[in-house]
């Protein structure tokens, strides 16, 4: 039998079915032999990473729909096993797919108890991620998305730091709480499509009313902004990250965020479509102070890797800006961005966690001065950092210039004057208060590098760390390449994107738009009342 | 003959218990007692292909002896499920009691005699075979939990289980009397026919005595709150393989009773208006029953005492399940979602609690955190079949109780979709609630350094592939409950005994 007999070759379910595999392959071999679990753990997810390139060959970008499709039928009352990509998903499905081998490969010598048992958390945990990603059955999508929870939960809580179990059990509370509701209304919009299908073409087809549509998005929404995480659902961010190994946290800062954000661009917005204008005001608002807010937070951390979760806030609010600018430009932008904060903030972590490794301790204040002992890790920092703070030449300066330069034009298109109390002046101030945040990221990245790599040396240890050895080296280099690749020819990567983000807007955007001057005379209100108390 | 063979599975199941006292006998004083649960279990599997042979369609067009029992599809689901719980406890027992210094042929005989009563009581369509059924089913558990006479909790939960198990018996035959009273019959079919054909609200006082009394008596048997106050006692007091059938087999065997009692004799739906409604009572016990379980789950901090709390609120979730179905206006089948539910429910809960007995040996009856912490270590297949079990029970996908769920919300949802939302939100946010405690188990197993004095596991095969079973189960059911749902479905089809049609219905004249 040959691949052709099958209508499409199954690439999705097989990069889908390959870490489950290893998954199983692993549990079998006897917990003796550590580095062949180890081995054989980035094998299987090197081979989910060659089929899921044949995703991406196979993927054809003048299409606006879902490509790939298998459609295959799984319980009664119409939920499907249905998988599928397109321009939205197919970036974040190969992002997974890169790091998981990365971040397995980046653990060799860092984990150490319990070597089985990680392993197989981290290939479940990839084909939850991919999962959620691939699934256009909601109930498929729903158990894909629950079922993230469980390996990262155990990630954090086995392998963690000193207060692990606190940061997992409040990762897990806090996520399963957003979801729970949404689960409610999946059931419910099911139900009012006529409850024959979870397709997500039903769902869209659901035709709701505005009414129902608000409370339904404010449930998909809490799911959603909990795990962006959206100020002010942020707050089980910091301790998960801190307390995660480095390989948590990677997978966490690279995926596991974008997943929320994927939720509002992929669901939560075409389905509710009046109920997403009602709510782009405040929505944009909280990016914004989740911007400034993170940016603030990190600069007065003295715990790195504490620093790089407070600029995981900052950057994902950068995303929810663009998503919600609804413009071609920021859309796609926010869709790079999410992939640039994962390669970004992903390297970062790992770097973090190489220090770690050598000299047990993250605070700022026990570094200073490692750049002489530590010449390569030092240029792979100042790399990484630049494309942290969006410098021309790197993927970061793309992204973020593509949702500021999409905001801003949306502000422009809009009618009436600057100054009046309108979406414009609303828009307009936003963007502007956005851009202080690219300044106040260059501030707390730059200080700690400053900090970390140069001055005196103060701490006799740190005279003779090792630099970065082979493996390290292969790791990060390959996300650096991927740094200079979307800084220089993003268009490789945005050229996917665009058939779908522009056929979403199209058929949306005329709808969104609709409620979105709601809540700026509320703000224009509370703007003169203040105006009063001031006099 | 036929009659014979349709009681098959009730004398098949006495027979079981009957042959292990001959055998106990025959061993002679001395050796030990495990080939009884092996005796016992190859019974419960001959009454269950028995059952699943003769137990079939709808049993209103071939009526019984008379009509005393009915041997229908609704019956085979919760009969499986009650014999698949009853082997699951034998298959526990093995080790635990000789490990536990209660080794005693008897226990096989009396869990066949219950397992007995229990199909009797499932199957019944008179009122006193049903109290008939009832009591088999509880004096061989009353027994049963007392079983540890070295140990006071032990003998304590018995006595309490006795206690108030008989009370909930006297309420129950004071419900029966009440019908009796009103219809002049004990047959359910025809005290449904009468309040069908003659308007109820003439004289209400009866049914409804008979209905607040008959509530108590069956939500005592499936811990609803405020009758769950013996549950936890019971349960973390009774030997561990006692709680496996307590949890599984008796409290399917109450919901069924419970759904079918209730949606036959409280069809008409004259009865929604009147002051005591089958779902006003319903829905105020399952929303009491999740808080209480849930909330009170929270702050133990013994193990079977979190699993006992857990059990509680799931009985909530199944309350409101069948309260959907009554208070929708002349729904004539019990909503599917609840025998479904039930099935992800028992398989769960088997491998938790199974687990729970496997893991003290001689003398380590403790099962507070603290003596679990560091299990993921010391026994790291227990605690991973005991990690399936609990996340399938907080109901995570794609475990079977996250299908459970799901499909029990949708079908909620489904009868009466804004009506439902409200009760349907307070029952996700309670299983919100569940999921700290189910993870605090799992915290303790994987994440603490054994505090305490850490129990050993007691080496027992039959009970490592009875976990394994379950968990692996909870695990296939998630993935494709097709079928699961699909037999449920069947089930339902007879789960109300008179339908009532739009003719025969007597309206109240105003």
């Amino acid at each position: 039998m040959t691949l052709d007999t099958f209508a499409v070759t199954p690439f999705i379910s097989m990069t889908l079915a390959i870490p489950v595999v290893g998954a199983g392959v692993l549990a079998l071999v006897p917990r003796e032999h550590g580095s062949a679990h180890r081995w054989l753990a980035f094998l299987f997810s090197l081979l989910a990473f060659g089929v899921s390139l044949s995703i991406w060959t196979n993927f054809d970008a003048t299409l606006a729909g879902f490509q790939l499709v298998e459609d295959k039928a799984w319980l009664p009352f119409g939920a499907r096993y249905t998988v599928g990509v397109d321009g939205i998903s197919l970036l974040i499905v190969i992002l997974t797919t890169v790091l998981t081998p990365l971040t397995i490969l980046s653990t060799f010598t860092s984990i150490r108890k319990r070597v089985k048992e990680f392993y197989i958390s981290m290939l479940l945990l990839e084909t939850s991620m991919i999962g959620a990603l691939v699934a256009i059955d909601m109930i498929l999508f729903y158990a894909f998305w629950e079922l993230m929870l469980i390996p990262m939960y155990l990630i954090i809580g086995v392998w963690g730091g000193p207060r692990r179990i606190y940061a997992a059990v409040k990762f897990f509370l806090f996520t399963f709480l957003g979801s729970v509701l949404m689960l409610v209304g999946i059931i419910y919009i099911h139900l009012k499509a006529g409850g024959e299908s979870f397709s997500y073409q039903s769902f869209l087809d659901s035709g709701l009313a505005y009414k129902e549509q608000l409370w339904l998005f404010a449930a998909f929404g809490l799911a959603f902004g909990i795990k962006v995480p959206m100020f002010p659902f942020h707050t089980w961010l910091p301790d998960a990250h801190v307390e995660a190994p480095t390989a948590g946290s990677v997978i966490l800062a690279g995926v596991l965020l974008k997943m929320g954000t994927y939720g509002f661009i992929r669901f939560a917005m075409p389905f509710f479509p009046e109920a997403t204008g009602a709510f782009i005001f405040p929505i944009m608002l909280l990016a914004v102070i989740g911007i400034v807010y993170g940016s603030l937070m990190a600069y007065a951390q003295s715990d790195v890797k504490k620093l790089v979760a407070y600029s995981s806030v900052a950057h994902l609010g950068f995303v929810m800006l663009g998503l919600f600018a609804l413009t071609q430009e920021a859309v796609q932008g926010s869709i790079l961005q999410m992939i640039n904060h994962g390669i970004s903030t992903g390297a970062l972590f790992l770097l973090v966690g190489m220090l770690y490794e050598r000299r047990h301790t993250r605070m700022i204040a026990d570094y200073g001065g490692i750049a002489r002992p530590m010449k390569i890790f030092a240029a792979l920092l100042i790399i990484i950092t630049l494309s942290s703070i969006g410098l021309p030449g790197t993927n970061g300066f793309i992204g973020e210039f593509l949702i500021l330069a999409g905001t801003f034009r949306e502000a422009l298109a809009q009618p009436g004057t600057f100054g009046d109390a309108n979406f414009k002046t609303v828009l307009i101030i936003l963007g502007v208060l956005a851009c202080t945040g690219i300044v106040l990221g260059a501030v707390y990245m730059l200080t700690m590098v400053r900090k970390v790599l140069f001055g005196p040396i103060t701490h006799k240890v740190n005279e003779d760390l090792d630099d970065v050895n082979f493996r390290e080296f292969f790791v990060l280099g390959c996300l650096v390449v991927l740094v200079f690749w979307i800084g220089i020819y993003p268009n490789f990567f945005l050229e996917k994107t665009e058939a779908s983000v522009k056929a979403t807007l199209d058929t949306y955007k005329t709808r969104m738009v609709e409620h979105r001057a709601f809540g700026v005379a509320a703000a224009d209100k509370v703007r003169s009342e203040l105006k009063e108390v001031a006099r | 003959m036929k009659d014979l063979l349709m009681l098959s599975p009730i004398w098949l199941s006495a027979l079981t218990g009957i042959l292990v006292l001959a055998m106990d006998l025959l061993a002679g004083r001395k050796g030990s007692r495990g080939f009884l649960a092996y005796v016992t279990t190859v019974g419960f599997a001959v009454t269950g292909v028995a059952a699943m042979t003769y137990w079939t369609g709808d049993a209103m067009e071939a009526p019984f002896l008379s009509g005393i029992l009915a041997f229908d599809g609704f019956g085979l689901f919760f009969a499986l499920l009650i014999l698949v719980a009853g082997a699951a406890s034998a298959l526990f027992s093995i080790h635990y009691l000789p490990e536990h210094d209660s080794e005693c042929g008897e226990y096989y005989a009396l869990l066949s005699f219950s397992v007995c009563g229990a199909l009797v009581f499932l199957t019944a369509t008179d009122l006193i075979t049903l109290f008939l059924g009832l009591e088999v089913m509880s004096l061989a558990v009353y027994i049963m939990a007392a079983l540890k006479q070295s140990s006071p909790t032990s003998t304590e939960a018995g006595m309490k289980y006795f206690i108030l198990g008989g009370l909930a018996s006297a309420f129950l035959l004071f419900g029966v009397a009440f019908l009796y009273g009103a219809t002049g019959s004990l047959n359910l079919v025809e005290i449904g026919r009468y309040f069908l054909a003659n308007d109820p609200t003439r004289d209400y006082l009866f049914p409804q005595l008979a209905l607040v009394l008959m509530i108590t008596a069956l939500g005592f048997k499936v811990a609803a709150v405020p009758f769950h106050m013996w549950t936890p006692d019971v349960y973390d007091g009774a030997p561990t393989p006692v709680t496996v059938f307590m949890a599984g087999a008796i409290k399917a065997v109450g919901f069924a009773v419970l759904a079918r009692v209730l949606l036959t004799v409280y069809q008409n739906p004259a009865f929604l208006e009147m002051p005591v409604s089958v779902p006003g009572i319903l829905l105020v016990l399952a929303v009491l029953t999740m808080f209480v379980g849930n909330v009170l789950g929270l702050v133990q901090d013994n193990v079977k005492r979190i699993l006992a709390y857990s059990s509680i609120a799931h009985a909530g979730y199944l309350l409101l399940g069948v309260y959907a179905t009554s208070e929708s206006a002349g729904a004539t089948v019990l909503n599917s979602g609840v025998p479904f539910y039930m099935l992800t429910y028992v398989f769960a809960t088997i491998g938790a609690f199974g687990i729970v007995a496997l893991l003290g040996s001689r003398g380590e009856e403790d099962m507070s955190l603290d003596n679990v912490a560091g299990l993921g270590k010391r026994h790291p297949v227990l605690a991973a079949l005991m990690l399936i079990c609990l996340l399938s029970l907080a109901g995570v996908p794609p475990l079977a109780g996250f299908m459970g769920k799901f499909y029990l919300f949708r079908e909620i949802l489904a009868i009466d979709t804004d009506g439902n939302l409200p009760w349907v939100i307070i029952a996700v946010l309670n299983s919100f609630i569940a999921v700290y405690y189910y993870l605090r188990i799992a915290v303790y197993m994987y994440f603490r350094e054994p505090a305490g004095t850490p129990v050993t596991a007691i080496r027992s095969m039959p009970g490592y592939v009875c976990a394994g079973l379950a968990a692996l189960i909870s695990i296939w059911v998630g993935l494709f409950p097709a079928r699961y749902i699909a037999a449920s479905e069947e089930a339902c089809k007879t789960s109300t005994l008179v339908v009532a049609s739009e003719g025969n219905t007597a309206r109240p004249t105003r």
